[in-house]
């Protein structure tokens, strides 16, 4: 078995290492949750975005927590990022249907494009690198001067108006979504410059 | 295409709302300029999500609930714990170490100042300290200051207190963590607080589910700390 603690180290079997202190060392929930809960409000939203329900967001994780609370950490976990991810979008999922079944004759996989709990799995390893990715774009926005960091940032993360922007910058509209699509295409740009030297 | 249609277009693509086949026919978008349209809605998604993310733990109820903000009725006693560190024959790195086995990430230089200096012991939340009380074979109480139940009054959740549920976690917490009934009552509330501060009031049934998940797996937990090695 090998075991990832949260700090990015893995432990592997080895003479030295006895399954008895493997065991011992499962991590505390609390650990996890703080190394963790960005990546779980992360995968939360990015889940509920398209139905305009971020706002439950803190539900969804906060249930996530106490179903793990309940059912006791797992031993056997080599990921700890993807158990607690794909927990977190388990819940994200949940409210949907639930918000589904309230809009009767909706279906999940009609609005989403996606069924339920049988994807989960499959999306887990891309909900982790979603994290890799919101790094690595982090990591680019220095191609970006002030202007176009403050429409990166205000506009397109924060979703701050166009027309506050565009008086905050001194332009028209119009002119902000210029800015807009060039800053997308830079980021993109250097975002694929720097998976490609990896 | 200018470049507002393609903003329009990139926004429907992040967004998702429609399936991303559907946004690109109904704005007639070449298929030459499918995949960048997509790449950019891409990162149109990641720069929303790079600003979306956990609320700062003391605004965070479920870091409140797991004991990960610093919380005055479970303060590590400086002198308490040094005493019971060196009775248990180990050094600040060795605590150091057995924490970051736990998930912690502790220095040794951290528990050197829980020793010297108060506040920085102020700052250890409930959930360390929980840990270290295990780590050393001590209760809580044993390396805590004691509790100040005053603050109790200033605790707005009252329904809870007169519930035969929340009664009987109290005695659980009382138990666990060694405590008075009173210090338990106010232990518990202070995870339960946060929420209501925020302007989220649950219902009586989830605070009590919440509560006993959370009393149920502490349990655990220091179970398993006692059993044989």
């Amino acid at each position: 078995m090998v075991v990832e603690q949260p700090g990015g180290v893995e432990v592997g079997d080895s003479p030295a290492v006895s399954a008895r202190a493997l065991d011992a060392d499962v991590p505390d929930l609390a650990a996890l949750y703080a190394l963790h809960k960005d990546a779980m409000y992360r995968v939360v939203y990015a889940t509920l975005r398209s139905s305009g329900l971020v706002d439950l967001a803190e539900d969804a994780v906060s249930a996530a927590i106490v179903s793990i609370m309940q059912a006791g950490l797992p031993t056997n976990i080599v990921k700890w990022e993807a158990f607690l991810v794909t927990a977190a979008k388990r819940k994200a999922l949940d409210l949907l249907k639930s918000a589904a079944v309230r809009h009767a004759g909706s279906s999940l996989e009609e609005h989403h494009g996606r069924a339920s709990d049988g994807d989960v799995a499959e999306d887990v390893v891309e909900e982790v690198d979603l994290e890799r990715r919101v790094r690595l774009l982090r990591e680019s926005l220095h191609v970006l001067d002030e202007r176009q960091r403050l429409v990166a940032v205000e506009l397109i993360g924060a979703e701050r108006p166009r027309a506050e922007i565009a008086a905050e910058l001194g332009v028209t509209p119009g002119r902000v979504s210029q800015m807009k699509v060039q800053v997308l295409k830079l980021l993109c740009d250097e975002m694929t410059r720097r998976e490609d030297r990896r | 295409m200018n470049d507002e249609e393609r903003e329009r277009v990139v926004d429907a693509l992040a967004k998702g709302k429609r399936r991303p086949e559907e946004v690109l026919r109904a704005a007639a978008v070449e298929p030459d300029d499918h995949a960048e349209l997509r790449a950019m809605a891409d990162t149109s998604e990641l720069l929303w999500l790079s600003q979306h993310q956990a609320p700062p733990l003391s605004e965070d109820p479920v870091a409140a609930m797991l004991g990960l903000v610093p919380d005055e009725t479970c303060t590590l006693d400086p002198k308490a714990f040094a005493r019971a560190r060196k009775s248990a024959g180990l050094k600040p790195s060795g605590i150091a170490s057995r924490l970051r086995q736990k998930g912690w990430a502790t220095t040794d230089a951290d528990v050197f100042h829980w020793e010297t200096r108060p506040t920085a012991a102020a700052a250890v939340p409930p959930a360390v300290v929980q840990t270290l009380a295990q780590i050393l074979g001590r209760t809580v109480g044993q390396i805590t200051t004691a509790p100040n139940v005053e603050h109790a009054e200033a605790n707005p959740i009252e329904a809870l207190r007169s519930d035969p549920g929340f009664k009987g976690l109290v005695a659980r917490w009382a138990r666990l963590w060694h405590l008075s009934l009173p210090d338990a009552s106010v232990a518990l509330e202070r995870r339960l607080a946060m929420t209501v501060h925020r302007g989220r009031t649950p219902d009586t049934a989830q605070m009590l589910e919440s509560l006993d998940a959370l009393v149920t797996a502490t349990e655990r937990s220091a179970q398993s700390a006692h059993e044989p090695r």
